[in-house]
């Protein structure tokens, strides 16, 4: 026993082992990156590249969700919210040995903000904030908005700083491009002037390099990282997880919840060529709470994530732990109250078969990706559900082109069933979701004018909390529309998809977390143990 | 000089018919991030690229053809040289040693691999741990051997009962001079037409192959073209197809080649 | 061995046949207390990942395949019958346009149209309908090589003494065609038709395993083969672990060798 104690101070007080430099890290990306400009990434390779190649004023930690002074060791943002000054670390340089200016600072805002380059991130903050102007001084950056920013420093996060230069492939991350192989592999060596250092006043990153291969087979990649051939795989699916448990070993990571969402939803657009019939279904509030409560949500997180997903319950994962509405709980299943529901619509149920007051059989059709696996076969189970309330449910995956296309221009499909990816925590990332005139208010995009008191609501309550600078005040908005939308159910939420990683053990210094780049948010301190 | 019009005319066509295709293909012109929540209003139109650029990768495609042409050459090349070597070796030898058993096990062997889908095969190639472009040839090598050996078999054993050959062995020539001087030489027209459908096979499968085994050749790259209606690129990529296919037509049928 | 084949061919087509009787939900019911299970008496193979019955899927996949496969080999035979009597007989510019035709058709990228066909077609609707398309599709792409080889056999035949004595005593082209060519051409056509429905039925299981056939959630050959890939990764002991996986292979490679063996030999490219 005594042993056991002496092992165990051994164990908790030893100073943990110096972190090993060099070596290489190797994973995979599902394809090559679009482009090396972190301005206009917007596919997750190219995000990742750039989280890898480039530096940001503020970083938001992946674990805490707050915001890391980064190439800024410090910010003010004034209490009307309209401005923030940063103030520069004194010593930061580029890949190639020059020092990070807040002429740099500017010139890359202005850069992003371009309507020209057409940069995501820049559309959106050019959305909420209005004009933006940049006063550059010796190490202190002032950063003047229009329209007040609530948490602006969190809009850094994704605007990577370039020199004014114009130089290609500089950056001011913890590695730089060293060679990129189309369609094969991009290797990344350490950029020699990162700024970081441990604790003991190190120079970071421990690794040498990265090796980002590009491979589109996922049963491949698990191959090769069971192989010892990548060390990380940040989006493990379900069936892979299983079989790395299954093997022992703890390489597998559950996260819990994810941030994305899969959902289904009716198309209520006015302009969409399908009979009126369906329109009047689909614009019937009972009628979608009545489907919402006919799909068995456990049943698809069991047996189509077996278990690694939670049934969901609004727009908003509980890995987004500043702005989850708690209070929301995800509707069990429950096919006679779906039924009670539609018969107080005046819809009728008989011999299997549920018709709507005219007595038209209801029958739709949904579409979603073909090819990806699990949303196939939530589209079989739901299929099944909907039979139990006598609803006859076509199924139709569609190549993405096409689903786009019908779900942004053509309008022509009855459901849709795809998954919410968010990139960014806070509300204001999701503002062209919830905003009724947005192109990307799926159910119904681009109104003129709000189509239903609730949307309207919505709208009102998106705005105002963009324009308050009071957090509680602005949750308690954002709280409500969450409510709303579960409530008025225009996108049926079905399962939160469980963060899963897979993490090779000499891989040390890892603190994986469910938002991305998952493994790789604190890659300067990662390292690999021979 | 009518041949010339006559490839151009094809290789115009095929253009046309691949332009037509992704042209009123849905989902023709939009992209992905008219689904990003970060974008305001419809996507602004994509900046003016001259036709020799790739939409999806905003590249020059003579660019992206040169990069990932190796892997397609070395595997289509490799493939069919392995088909090759080994169907005409083995029907060469049943031709020189009958052996009805040995043809019958051949014949079986051959039909089992016939009746594998290629993807399958080339799942398999995967489990048992062949990669990239080697596992390309050989799923390929697999795919056209069987083919190739049934159908050369034939031509070899039809060319063998000829009375040209029954007189040459009549005049007392030996057995490799008889394959060397008279039986290749009277099987040569048909073997080359074999040659031509062997290629134009191995072409049409390096598609799906590349894709399933993910070999960055100019297949996957067909591939990718085509599920982001990538218009340029598939229209240059399938003339480049056209006229191997149309070429190697020609080369098997011209009589005097 | 052909009587061999024949049996086979007969005892899967009688499977596939009576398959609405033995399992009447055509393998689509779930049951979700029961995923991924083993053989059972209660499920002869297995479940698969969503709890349905993997022989009702079989069969129900059978019926497809030995249906439809056959179905598009006939259309294709047609087609390039049609086509090639029509070159065989004109020679000249008409051949010349076949041969570039015939080029292009193995040349453009059809799997384009295989890609987008899902969207093309009304999305609501029955799945059938679909599957049928599709095949029609494979049917309708697949003329060329029988064209081909009946444009050679109308050539062959009309320079035989018999149809050459024929012509020069007159008789009607129509009735040379009718009474003559056709009987002469019927052994090729039934060669090519025996040649071609095994390749449909391959065709179909690599569309399965590329992702662009029968989707969920019907169940064909080819996207029940394609469940085999996750497990297929997991090395060659993980496939013999679950050898009941194997059977639509199994049937793949039974019938299409029976349809191989029941073809005549000698294939002409």
């Amino acid at each position: 026993m005594s042993h056991l104690v002496g092992l165990l101070a051994i164990l908790l007080f030893a100073p943990p082992p110096a972190p090993q430099r060099g070596g290489e890290l190797r994973l995979a990306v599902q394809a090559e990156p679009r482009s090396a400009d972190p301005h206009i990434a917007a596919d997750e390779p190219s995000e990742l590249l750039a989280y890898l190649t480039h530096g940001v004023l503020v970083r938001i930690n992946r674990l805490t969700q707050q915001s890391d002074a980064e190439l800024a060791q410090s910010w003010k943002s004034s209490p009307d919210g309209k401005s923030i000054v940063f103030s520069l670390r004194p010593t930061v340089k580029f890949s190639d040995g020059a020092a990070v200016t807040s002429a740099d600072v500017c010139y890359s805002l202005a850069r992003i903000l371009e309507p020209k380059l057409d940069a995501p991130n820049g559309d959106s903050l050019r959305g909420v904030a209005g004009a933006v102007r940049c006063a550059p001084e010796k190490n202190r950056v002032t950063i003047i908005f229009e329209k007040p920013l609530a948490s602006a420093e969190r809009w850094f996060d994704g605007i990577a700083i370039l020199p004014a230069s114009g130089k290609e492939k500089i950056g001011a991350g913890p590695f730089q491009i060293r060679e990129w192989q189309p369609g094969a592999f991009i290797t990344l060596e350490r950029n020699p002037h990162y700024w970081q250092r441990d604790a003991a006043g190190a120079a970071l990153p421990y690794l040498d390099g990265v090796r980002l291969d590009v491979q589109r087979n996922r049963d491949l990649e698990l191959m090769r990282f069971e192989k010892g051939e990548f060390h990380l795989i940040n989006n493990l699916d379900p069936d892979s997880y299983d079989r790395l448990r299954a093997k022992g070993g703890n390489s597998a990571i559950s996260l819990g919840a994810s941030l994305d969402t899969e959902q289904m939803w009716f198309n209520q657009s006015p302009a969409a060529p399908i009979p009126d019939s369906k329109k009047g279904w689909f614009r019937t509030t009972s009628f979608r709470q009545a489907v919402s409560l006919a799909i068995r949500r456990e049943d698809l997180a069991r047996v189509v994530y077996r278990g690694h997903a939670t049934p969901a319950a609004g727009p908003v994962s509980p890995a987004n732990r500043l702005w989850v509405n708690t209070s929301l709980k995800a509707p069990t299943a429950n096919p006679q109250q779906a039924l009670a529901l539609l018969r107080r619509e005046g819809f009728t149920f008989s011999a299997g078969v549920l018709k709507d007051p005219q007595g038209r059989p209801i029958e739709f059709s949904i579409i979603t990706n073909a090819g990806n696996k699990s949303r196939e076969r939530m589209a079989a189970m739901i299929q099944q559900d909907l039979a139990a309330i006598g609803i006859q449910l076509r199924f139709a995956p569609l190549d993405f082109p096409s689903l786009i296309e019908r779900i942004t221009r053509t309008f022509d499909y009855d459901a849709c069933l795809l998954s919410g990816v968010f990139s960014d925590l806070d509300p204001n990332g999701a503002m062209n979701v919830w905003l009724s005139s947005a192109a990307t208010h799926q159910w119904n995009p681009n109104q003129k004018s709000p189509a239903t008191p609730w949307e309207a609501e919505i709208d009102k309550l998106m705005q105002s909390q963009a324009l308050a600078m009071d957090p509680a005040v602005r949750k308690r908005a954002f709280d409500r529309v969450q409510a709303i939308v579960a409530e008025q159910a225009p996108f049926i939420y079905l399962i939160y998809r469980n963060s899963m990683v897979a993490v090779s053990p000499r891989l040390r210094g890892v603190q994986p977390a469910p938002v991305r780049p998952q493994v790789l948010w604190n890659v300067p301190r990662l390292y690999l143990q021979n | 000089m009518r041949l010339v019009w006559r490839l151009l005319l094809t290789l115009a066509a095929g253009a046309l018919l691949t332009a037509l295709l992704v042209r009123t293909a849905p989902g023709y012109g939009v992209h992905e991030r008219d689904l990003d929540i970060r974008r305001n209003g419809p996507t602004r139109p994509q900046l003016s690229l001259p036709w020799w650029y790739s939409r999806e990768f905003q590249t020059p495609i003579h660019q992206l053809v040169a990069q990932r042409a190796m892997p397609t050459a070395l595997a289509v090349t490799g493939g069919l040289a392995l088909a090759w070597l080994i169907s005409l070796a083995s029907a060469l030898a049943s031709t020189r040693w009958p052996s009805r058993a040995l043809l019958n096990t051949a014949f079986v062997g051959a039909m089992l691999l016939q009746c594998l889908p290629a993807g399958l095969v080339a799942l398999l190639l995967l489990v048992f741990g062949f990669r990239g472009t080697p596992a390309v040839a050989l799923a390929l090598a697999l795919a056209l051997g069987p083919r190739v050996w049934q159908v050369s078999r034939a031509i070899l054993a039809r060319a063998a009962s000829s009375p040209c050959l029954l007189l040459a062995r009549a005049q007392g020539f030996g057995p490799w001079r008889l394959i060397a001087r008279r039986l290749l030489p009277l099987a040569a027209p048909e073997l080359r037409a074999l040659g031509a459908v062997s290629v134009t096979l191995a072409i049409s499968l390096a598609i799906p192959l590349e894709t399933i085994l993910d070999v960055p050749g100019l297949g996957q790259l067909a591939w990718q073209a085509a599920l982001s209606r990538d218009l340029p690129l598939l229209v240059q990529l399938m003339t480049l197809v056209t006229l191997v296919v149309v070429v190697a037509g020609e080369l098997a049928r011209s009589k005097s080649a | 061995m052909k009587f061999a084949a024949a049996i086979v061919l007969l005892l899967l087509s009688l499977a596939a046949l009576t398959g609405p009787w033995i399992a009447p939900d055509g393998g689509q019911m779930q049951f979700r207390d029961h995923i991924n299970e083993p053989p059972s008496p209660q499920f002869p193979l297995g479940t698969d990942p969503l709890g349905r019955d993997r022989f009702a899927r079989l069969l129900s996949g059978a019926r497809i395949s030995l249906l439809l496969a056959p179905a598009a080999a006939l259309l294709a035979v047609l087609l390039g019958a049609l086509i090639g009597i029509a070159a065989g007989l004109r020679p000249g510019w008409l051949a010349h346009l076949l041969s570039a035709a015939c080029d292009l058709t193995l040349a453009l990228p059809w799997f384009f149209l295989l890609l987008t066909l899902r969207a093309l077609i009304p999305i609501d609707v029955a799945p059938a309908v679909s599957l049928l398309v599709t095949f029609a599709l494979l049917g309708l792409l697949g003329w060329a090589g029988p064209a081909r080889v009946v444009q050679a056999g109308v050539q062959d035949t009309l320079r035989s003494p018999r149809i050459l004595a024929l012509r020069a005593r007159g008789a009607a082209p129509l009735r040379v065609l009718t009474r003559h060519l056709l009987p002469e051409l019927a052994p090729l056509l039934a060669g090519q038709f025996l040649a071609l429905a095994p390749v449909f039925l391959l065709a179909e299981a690599n569309l399965g395993l590329l992702g662009l056939g029968v989707s969920e959630p019907m169940a064909s050959w080819g996207n029940l083969l394609k469940e085999l890939e996750s497990v297929a990764v997991a090395g060659p002991a993980a496939l013999v672990q679950s050898w009941w996986m194997l059977a639509p292979l199994a049937c793949l490679l039974l019938s299409t060798g029976s349809l191989f063996i029941l073809a005549p030999r000698e294939i002409t490219p």
